[in-house]
């Protein structure tokens, strides 16, 4: 740094940088961390396929289903039939329901973070200033 | 508005000095003075609250600053504050290796070639910093960067980008006239060429980076959807014998540049329909079958993640497990399939469509004409453009049911950009360059001498074998001249040095075939001059090296002139080829429609017949295919060899295309033979381009040809009776010939008088059929003699004979 520009620059810098500066701090990056935080909700909703699991919500488990007898009344076999059929689209629910449960939790857990990630961003000058002020109280 | 240059009033020199302060000594200093209190304080009264605040304090506003600076300072994409200031027009890549004071154009231009782009610009053109900027600073001595740059601007319009890059700046220094133009020049390089490389480098810059592995893109392409698989049922045996590729499709690398993309969504569109729902994607080798078959499952999945629909898991069948696993082929796969029809939509691809069906039994080709209709399997097969021929266009159940895909080889424009990317992914792992004009020979050299595959693969290989090459050799530089190296090996001949073969053979070609033939010396420089003017044509050339219809009586030569001309042309071209480099096709045996089929082939499975002509030009492009008595064929032969002389190449029957364009293609015909004689007998002075025009008239005047035919030849030669003087020199070698393999053999010398070779010449010589008959004429005469010289009176070697005329018993 030429010693000259010590003393021209601080106009220059003062004028340009530090209105620049706020702009980036108050509008530019928050903006930028919300476009982030919706690319990841984007991401995991797609991931965690909330739609496609309620719409497969009580979908037999792994296709495994018992055929219903066609003719005649045979109770067992429609029974048996029955209660697999039943029991598979259970486990199907029960997996389906801890898959969609687990996604709600990563976007919850996601959701705080970023809301916390912003709310400090936004909240640190205020702090900046408080903390500045509680030190030097201890010093002079 | 008044411009100027002023480095120090930009973001990026803010971002440079701020930069240095936050990162150097000066930042550890003041840390430790405004820390000393707090410590001091903490030591005192054990109260370390103030401390941690004071350490927290800092470490936050160091990171917001870094981030400032980052972000914002040094950001390319944000609009120009002060137009009048041209240093703000330039790339923060150039500015932090400007001085705050610079304000010459020379200053510039250096921070320009020292930043990462630019070198890789100059390093794409071949030549290295250390060469490039001691030349230009003389150029640039005096000027200023304020002018200069005005002058870039113009081309930063051209290039349409934000602001001026090393592109720019480089681009705008090579449209100097001078010292600048003759770089170019020892470089051999247009200055459309050098745009193109600095529109590479801004595509490598902004397209090529690499994606940090939590950003939401890459999870998803990770982890992919849950669920989707909990629907699909279990299937063992399909399991076993086939390979998913669906899974991890979206995971694994994805081309950036993708080709045949119309033909992408041609076949997304078949996939999508509920019946005649199968595809046979076929195409050439190395056009891109199977990136186009995985491309497919890409985007395939792709718009099911979008839509959210369940996944069509794509698998690969694995044909040689199914054929050598267990008894019946047939009903495993008869079982997978069907349990695989109502579990879920599927797509089986069979990779090699043409071993299945042609090592598969009957029964198995039954399994898949059951499947061809099943409702929730596609079916997409792979097979190269013969076996399509062979094997599914010609039997017609099988046929009906696939939609054909035929992947065309791409045009050099789409090859050059598959390539560049191709390069860019080896270039990041071994960090050898290769310069532009290397990829450009990679391209014509491949097309011009590669001629088993096809475009991209054919010189996706050939980049892989030259950096290969260049690995083993511990260069960092790849130069045509390596390219040229690795495609000698590859064609199995000397290219490198093509060009000086070609020219060294023409130089001493008229020569060389004087040596071989006798007389005929107006046809031997028509020949020679034609093939000259055949090498000097400039641009993409579509026809054969050069054709020739030779016209005259016979056995004066004709024949001999080809096999001369093979040998001294082609000849010293292959390396360590035995088999002279000549197809002869006597036209008298396909003078029947059928005998088309023997040149090109058949696949009427109740004629078969293998393409002579098409598989002796593929296997040996460099050749001289001489037709002899063009007039004997059959309509439709020749309309066949007319096509070849017009466009240079023909599609065989099992649709691969020939390529006539290295070959040197001569007819010959006895049209005119009587009309020459006669000419001659009233004239005696015979050569001459009025001749020649009077002899064509004539020709075209009976209706032997037409002149259309006359005319698709570079030239027609005519070829005249041999003088008395030219047939005794033909006796002359012939005889010279019989004697020396007598002296090899028998160590016996033999002395001819000249009056008994005269004699012999007469008797050897007629007007019907030219030299033909000297062979017998010696035979008879001159051999017989020999020979019953030897029976009378035994000899040993270094005896000599005396033949004189009256020997010989004529």
């Amino acid at each position: 740094m030429r010693a000259v520009n010590v003393v021209l620059h601080p106009f220059l810098f003062a004028g340009i940088t530090v209105p620049e500066f706020l702009h980036w701090y108050f509008f530019e990056r928050p903006s930028r961390i919300v476009r982030s935080y919706l690319a990841y909700l984007r991401a995991l909703s797609d991931i965690f396929a909330f739609a496609f699991l309620i719409r497969t919500l009580l979908s037999p488990w792994k296709q495994i289903t018992a055929v219903y007898p066609v003719k005649g009344m045979n109770l067992t076999a429609i029974g048996e039939s029955l209660t697999l059929n039943c029991l598979s689209r259970t486990i199907g629910m029960l997996f389906r329901l801890s898959a969609i449960c687990m996604g709600m939790a990563v976007i919850a857990i996601l959701t705080v973070f970023y809301g916390a990630y912003t709310l400090a961003w936004l909240v640190f000058p205020l702090f900046f200033w408080v903390a500045l002020a509680h030190i030097s109280s201890a010093l002079f | 508005m008044e411009l100027r240059f002023d480095p120090s009033a930009t973001r990026a020199y803010t971002a440079r000095v701020l930069r240095r302060f936050v990162e150097g000594p000066a930042i550890v200093v003041i840390a430790v003075i405004i820390l000393i209190p707090f410590i001091l304080e903490e030591l005192r009264t054990q109260n370390a609250s103030h401390l941690m605040t004071a350490i927290l304090l800092f470490g936050m506003v160091f990171l917001i600053v870094k981030g400032f600076i980052t972000e914002r300072l040094e950001s390319d994409e944000l609009p120009v504050k002060d137009n009048g200031n041209l240093a703000s027009q330039l790339t923060q890549d150039i500015l932090a290796r400007l001085s705050e004071n610079a304000s010459m154009a020379r200053e510039v231009v250096e921070a320009a070639s020292l930043s990462t782009r630019g070198g890789f610009i100059l390093h794409e053109m071949g030549i290295s910093r250390e060469r490039f900027l001691p030349l230009v600073r003389p150029i640039l001595e005096d000027q200023l960067a304020t002018p200069f740059l005005t002058k870039v601007m113009a081309a930063m319009q051209r290039f349409k980008t934000k602001r001026i890059d090393s592109g720019c700046i480089l681009f705008t220094l090579f449209q100097r006239k001078g010292v600048m133009e003759e770089l170019l020049n020892s470089l051999d390089l247009s200055l459309q060429d050098v745009a193109m490389i600095t529109e590479w480098e801004r595509y490598h810059h902004t397209v090529w980076t690499r994606e940090s592995f939590f950003s939401p893109q890459s999870l998803l392409r990770s982890f992919g959807g849950l669920g989707r698989r909990w629907i699909t049922g279990y299937n063992d045996a399909l399991d076993e014998i086939t390979t998913d590729i669906s899974e991890t499709i979206l995971y694994r690398c994805k081309r950036k540049v993708t080709i045949h993309l119309d033909k992408i969504k041609d076949a997304l569109l078949v996939l999508g329909r509920s019946s005649q729902h199968n595809i046979i994607v076929t195409g050439q080798d190395g056009s891109g079958k199977q990136s186009f078959v995985e491309n497919l499952a890409h985007h395939l999945r792709l718009n099911e993640v979008r839509s959210g629909s369940a996944y069509t898991r794509v698998l690969i069948l694995k044909v040689q497990d199914l054929l050598s696993g267990g008894q019946n082929p047939d009903t495993f796969l008869l079982q997978a399939l069907t349990r695989a029809d109502s579990q879920g939509r599927f797509i089986v691809v069979i990779q090699d469509i043409g071993l299945f069906l042609s090592s598969g039994d009957e029964k198995l080709r039954g399994v898949l004409i059951k499947f061809l209709q099943a409702k929730n399997i596609n079916i997409i097969g792979i097979a190269d453009t013969k076996d399509y021929h062979t094997l599914i266009k010609t039997d017609a159940s099988l046929d009906s049911q696939f939609e054909t895909i035929a992947l065309e080889p791409t045009n050099v424009s789409d090859t050059m950009s598959v390539l560049m990317e191709e390069y860019f992914r080896i270039e990041d792992k071994s960090h050898i360059h290769v310069t532009y004009k290397a990829l450009k020979e990679i391209i014509d050299h491949a097309d011009r001498y590669i001629r088993k595959s096809s475009f991209p693969g054919k010189a996706i290989d050939l980049l892989h074998d030259t950096v290969s090459h260049a690995k083993q050799l511990s260069n960092t530089y790849v130069k045509p001249e390596d390219v040229r190296a690795m495609v000698s090996l590859r064609a199995h001949m000397d290219i490198g040095e093509v060009g000086e073969h070609e020219r060294l053979a023409l130089k001493s070609l008229s020569d060389a075939m004087h040596k071989h033939i006798v007389g005929q010396d107006y046809a031997i420089a028509a020949i020679v001059s034609a093939l000259k003017r055949a090498r000097a044509r400039i641009g993409l050339k579509n026809r054969p090296l050069a054709t020739f219809l030779f016209l005259g009586p016979t056995g004066v030569g004709k024949t001999e002139t080809a096999k001369a001309l093979a040998e001294e042309y082609f000849g010293k071209m292959a390396s360590g080829g035995s088999k002279a480099p000549m197809i002869r096709l006597d036209m008298n045996e396909y003078s029947s429609p059928e005998s088309v089929s023997a040149i090109i082939g058949s696949t009427d499975p109740a004629k078969p017949a293998e393409g002579y002509l098409a598989r002796e030009v593929q296997d040996h492009p460099f050749s001289l295919i001489l037709l002899d008595e063009i007039e004997k064929a059959d309509k439709k032969v020749l309309n066949l060899f007319l096509q070849v002389l017009d466009e240079g190449h023909f599609i065989d029957a099992q649709g691969t295309k020939t390529d006539f364009r290295n070959t040197i293609i001569i007819a010959t015909s006895n049209a005119g033979a009587a009309f020459i004689t006669d000419f001659l007998h009233s004239n005696a002075n015979a050569a001459g381009l009025a001749f020649k025009n009077s002899l064509i008239d004539e020709i075209i005047r009976t209706g032997v040809y037409s002149p259309e035919f006359l005319n698709r030849f570079d030239d027609v030669i005519l070829y005249l009776p041999l003088t008395k003087e030219e047939t005794i020199e033909v006796a002359k070698r012939m005889i010279r010939s019989v004697v020396a393999g007598v002296e090899r053999e028998r160590g016996i010398i033999i002395r001819v008088d000249i009056d008994a070779v005269t004699a012999i010449a007469e008797k050897g010589f007629s007007h019907d059929f030219g030299v033909r008959e000297m062979r017998r004429a010696i035979g008879e005469t001159l051999e017989t003699h020999i020979a019953d010289f030897l029976l009378n009176r035994p000899l040993r070697r270094g005896d000599i004979i005396e033949v004189r005329r009256e020997d010989l018993r004529i």
